[in-house]
This record gives structure tokens, C-alpha cells and sequence, in this order.
């Protein structure tokens, strides 16, 4: 089973890695994130601001979330379906499941990479601007840290739905447009939440479940180094839901 | 007593076919895609998958890969259920799907050695089958490091296949290994699924008919999603075209020939086919029913007929054409009766 996992594992990121449209949405990725952390310097230098510029990097984590995961994930299925691929894949003693877990873990991996690649900005900020580096905020490595891990934790369940949607349509498009909008609904969803529980009087116990899919709030406090189970357990039990429907549709619509 | 030991340890002993369909049905709302379909491929057989299109073949085909589930029955592989135990059963498999379809981004020997790699080849014999099937395939000079993207349909086929053959498996299943090549591509794909005799069971789907004829040990005939006949060339002959049927090139007209071979065998039907030349020579067409041993003694009688001048007696033998028509028709008849059109 690890053998088989490992070997689709490497050839998926294989895929992934000759693939040019990687290189077009690493370089679009890499844009945006040093544009970002660019003006939160840029406000950090011009007036009195709440966060450090490295915790800005991850208040936004929503905007790599919403757009970069879609096009990660939407070839992964949808493109092999089109093609007939899947089912020839199917018919080696590859089960479903290994199938998709190695696409999330490529998935994952690469998602995190350019995560990884735009942490390059803090940290040339720190040593090349004169007199930035002897100035601890401009490189919260704590900040750094606690953000990094709010991304990994959450990413699996937005990947996760970027392959559920990949999976149920032989259209990239489709899927990502799906995905995109799911992940759209997951991230506000806490904000739907509260503005019913304001407006209505009887729906005042939706404030519960609102605090729970505030995902904001989870990464605020992720960046500030405070980590409890709630966010573990809404991503986790999301991704695992997510990844097992993902076989499923896998298996019977090969 | 020892008579009725002796079949059931026969039985016991003898393997299980490589490839078994028990009752197999399947349905895609309402229309019944197959039916009922049972057959069994044994082991170093090629049997060739015959249906028009729509007949039901890809589906069996993919119900027997563990792709599409079956309503009702079961695929077997070696022995092994495919819906019950899908990746012991798919061991036992190498599968060449309708189209074909490749990674294009890769080149021949990555596919193939990635291929072999999940197929469950040991690491110690990946480079040894890649090479092996390489060969076989004629792919090893020419297409080696090729992007599978920029290879003709020829060589496509040709990776398909390959890939089928990776694993040694005891059952192949190929969906249309021929569609779309050239007639030298096809004489190459046919002699190497003619080396796979004896070593592997064979299932190839082609809508080429002279293809199986030349190939296949047995044919299975599937129309309307059902089985209409199977069976190696000759017994299906004698089950779509009963009796014997000569041409004879002679100067006696019909009837003079009907009462000459009528009287030593009834139910002889001759007609004539041609008008005859200006040299009074005509064609007649000699119909002989099952069974009747004045077939071989036809040019014995024919010779004694006065003024015949007998130039030419040759037995017509159905093809493979023949008897798939008379096949598909049969079962549409069969069907058109019972919806009582």
C-alpha cells in the first residue's frame, strides 16, 4: 500500500512539476503575496498599525486559498477523467483511495512549497533594508511560525474540496469555478452566521456555530501562538469528509 | 464407481478460466446495456469480442476490469471475483481501454516504467519488463524516449499495448487494439497478439472481422446486450448456416441438377445465380441439407448428368462476415418477435 501510494505520489508531483501552468500560478502566487507583504510595509512605515507586516501575510491566507487552491486542484481529476486516464489507472490494483490521497499529498506539498517560497519576503525585508534587521517586528518569527502552521492545518480541507470538484465534473472549469465558490462559502460562511443571529431574534444561538467557522479569528490566533482543537477539528474533520467523498465519486464515476 | 470419482478430481484440478463471466447484467437507466452475458476465456486462449456498435461490448468489458459494477452476476479473473476482491483480481489483468488514453507529457519508457512500478512488477524486474515489452511492441528503437504526445496513432497502440503486457498477466482484455491503424500496423499488432497464444487468455473487442478471423481461437458474438452466439468458426457455421452449399459451373440448367441430385437426396435446392454465357455455361448454386453425405459424392453425380459439361464444383463456406450477419439478425428478429413488432 506505501509502495503503491509513494509511487503515484512522486509520479503526481512529477506531473505537477512539468507541467507550465504550475510556473504560471507559482509566478501569480509570488506576485501577489510580495505585493501584499509590500504594502503592509509600506503602511507598518507610514502609521501606527495592529499587526506586524509578517502576521499581514497570513490575516490574507484567504486570498491564496480562494484562488490558488482552485487552479491547483482543478486538473487533478476532472482533466485525467476527460482524457480516460483515471480508468486506465483504475484498472492496476490502485485502489481509489491511494489514488486520491496521493493527489492531495502532491496537492498539499506544492501548496505549502509556495507558502514556503513566499516567507522569502520577510526575510529578505530583514536583511537587506538598512537598519530593518536590528527591528525584531519586521521578522516576527513567532508570527512566522504560528502562521505557517494555520496554513498547514487549514489547507487540507480546502484542497480537499478542490478535489471533490475536480472529481465530479470532466470540465476544469467547472471545477474550478466549484471550488472556488465552496471555498468562498466556507470562508464567509462565520459572517452569513452572525449577521442572521443579529438580525434575528430567535436565531440568536447561531453566534455558536459562527464562532466555530471563524476562520479569521483561527488564524489570528494561530499568528499570535494560540492553538486549541476547534481549528484542528473543523479542518481536519473537513478534509477527512472531503478526501472520502472525493474516492467515492472516484470509484463509481471512473 | 471409479467413473464418478474421477470427474469431480478432474474438475478440481483443472484451473479456473482466466477470465469468467457469470450472468452479467447491466443497466443505464432503462436501457439494459447487457444482459444475461456469460462466457469464460481459458488460459492461452485468444477469443475474439464481436458486436456492432452499442452491442454491449466496452461494458462487459469494463464490468470484467473492475471499472463499471455490474447490476447482477459476477467477473471472475483467474478465479478471483473482481466486484469482491477488485485488487487481488486486478493482478491478474492487463487492460488496453477503447481510445487508448496516455499521459501525453511523458515519454514511452517513463509511462511504461511507472506503469510497471504500480502494476506491482518487483523493482528488481521493472527495467528487465520495461525492456522485454518494449521489444515485443517494436518500441524500443524508435519511440524509447519519445513524449507520448508526439507519437502517431501506430505507436500509441503500440504503448497500449505494451502497457497490457507489462505485468505478465494472466488475462488481457484489449478494447479495439487495431482501430485506426494502418494495414502494417495492423499486421504488426496482429502477429504480436498472435505470439500471446499459449501464454496469456486473450480478449480482443474489433469491429475488423477478417482481423479476428485470422487471430482468435473462438469468437463470442454479443448483440443487443446479449450473447447471440459463441463458439470457435466452425461450430458457429454449422449453428448459422446448417448444410453444405456448393457452386457448380456446368451447362445443365436448375432444374436438370435438382432432379438428378433429388434423386438420391430430398431437400436439395439448387438455384441458379448467373444467366448463362453464350457458350450455354451457367453458375448454379447447390444446397445440400444438414447432414447429408451426398456432399461427398456431389461430383460423382454431377458428372453423370448428360450434356452437363461440368467445368467447376467448389464449396461455399460461410466467413466470419457471414455468420456475425446472420448472428446480429437472428437476435434482432428474436427480439423484434418478443416486443411483437
Amino acid at each position: 500500500m506505501t509502495r503503491r501510494f509513494l509511487t503515484l505520489f512522486f509520479h503526481e508531483l512529477r506531473l505537477q512539476l512539468v507541467s507550465p501552468a504550475t510556473y504560471v500560478i507559482a509566478t501569480i502566487f509570488l506576485a501577489i503575496m510580495g505585493s501584499i507583504h509590500w504594502m503592509a510595509l509600506w503602511g507598518a512605515a507610514s502609521d501606527t498599525q495592529d499587526w506586524l507586516p509578517s502576521e499581514n501575510l497570513f490575516r490574507l491566507h484567504w486570498v491564496p486559498a480562494l484562488f490558488f487552491i482552485p487552479m491547483l486542484t482543478m486538473g487533478s481529476f476532472a482533466e485525467e477523467r476527460r482524457m480516460g486516464t483515471l480508468a486506465a489507472l483504475l484498472t492496476t490494483p490502485v485502489g481509489p483511495h491511494a489514488v486520491t490521497l496521493s493527489k492531495f499529498a502532491a496537492a498539499y506539498l506544492l501548496y505549502m512549497g509556495l507558502w514556503a517560497l513566499a516567507l522569502v519576503f520577510p526575510f529578505l525585508t530583514h536583511f537587506t533594508l538598512v537598519g530593518a534587521a536590528a527591528d525584531p517586528r519586521v521578522l516576527g518569527a513567532s508570527s512566522l511560525i504560528g502562521g505557517l502552521a494555520f496554513v498547514a492545518s487549514s489547507a487540507p480541507l480546502y484542497i480537499g474540496v478542490g478535489l471533490l470538484c475536480s472529481a465530479l465534473t470532466r470540465s476544469m472549469l467547472v471545477a474550478g469555478i466549484t471550488s472556488f465558490v465552496i471555498i468562498l462559502a466556507l470562508l464567509s460562511a462565520n459572517k452569513g452566521l452572525f449577521w442572521l443571529a443579529d438580525t434575528h431574534e430567535t436565531l440568536r444561538w447561531l453566534y455558536a456555530p459562527a464562532e466555530l467557522l471563524n476562520v479569521g479569528k483561527y488564524a489570528e490566533d494561530f499568528a499570535r501562538g494560540v492553538v486549541d482543537t476547534r481549528p484542528l477539528l473543523h479542518f481536519g474533520s473537513g478534509a477527512i469528509l472531503t478526501l472520502g467523498v472525493t474516492a467515492l465519486v472516484v470509484e463509481s464515476k471512473a | 464407481m471409479s467413473d464418478n470419482t474421477a470427474a469431480p478430481q478432474a474438475a478440481a484440478s483443472e484451473p479456473s478460466p482466466a477470465i469468467e463471466a457469470v450472468s452479467l447484467s447491466k443497466s443505464f437507466g432503462a436501457f439494459k446495456a447487457v444482459s444475461e452475458v456469460s462466457f469464460s476465456v481459458k488460459r492461452g486462449e485468444i477469443v475474439g469480442f464481436l458486436g456492432p456498435n452499442g452491442a454491449g461490448k466496452s461494458t462487459t468489458m469494463r464490468i470484467l476490469s473492475g471499472l463499471t459494477p455490474a447490476d447482477c452476476g459476477t467477473a471472475r479473473l483467474c478465479g478471483v471475483s473482481v466486484p469482491a476482491r477488485p485488487d487481488l483480481a486486478k493482478r491478474h489483468l492487463g487492460y488496453m481501454p477503447e481510445n487508448n488514453p496516455l499521459p501525453e507529457e511523458l515519454r514511452v519508457i517513463e509511462y511504461l516504467t511507472w506503469r510497471a512500478r504500480i502494476k506491482e512488477v518487483p523493482p528488481a524486474r521493472v527495467r528487465e519488463r520495461v525492456e522485454a515489452v518494449m521489444e515485443a511492441c517494436d518500441l524500443a528503437r524508435t519511440a524509447r524516449r519519445k513524449l507520448i504526445g508526439t507519437l502517431s496513432k501506430g505507436f500509441r497502440q503500440r504503448v497500449g499495448i505494451a502497457d497490457a503486457l507489462l505485468a505478465e498477466p494472466d488475462a488481457v482484455i484489449l478494447d479495439e487494439p487495431t482501430i485506426g491503424l494502418d494495414p502494417h500496423q495492423i499486421l504488426g499488432i496482429r502477429d504480436l497478439i498472435r505470439s500471446l497464444r499459449g501464454k496469456m487468455a486473450v480478449l480482443i473487442s474489433s469491429h475488423i472481422l477478417a482481423e479476428i478471423e485470422q487471430v482468435c481461437d473462438r469468437v463470442i458474438i454479443i448483440n443487443g446486450g446479449r450473447i447471440v452466439g459463441q463458439g470457435d468458426k466452425e461450430s458457429l457455421r454449422r449453428e448459422f448456416f446448417p448444410g453444405r452449399v456448393f457452386s457448380v459451373v456446368c451447362a445443365a440448367d436448375a432444374a436438370a441438377v435438382a432432379r438428378r441430385l433429388g434423386e438420391f437426396e430430398i431437400g436439395v435446392i439448387v438455384t441458379e445465380v448467373a444467366p448463362p454465357s453464350p457458350q450455354g455455361v451457367r453458375t448454379l448454386r447447390v444446397q445440400l441439407p444438414e447432414g447429408a453425405p451426398l456432399g461427398d459424392t456431389l461430383l460423382e453425380k454431377l458428372i453423370a448428368i448428360p450434356d452437363a459439361r461440368l467445368r467447376e464444383v467448389s464449396e461455399e463456406r460461410a466467413s466470419l462476415e457471414d455468420i456475425f450477419v446472420a448472428a446480429t439478425r437472428r437476435s434482432r428478429d428474436i427480439v423484434s418477435a418478443e416486443i411483437g413488432v
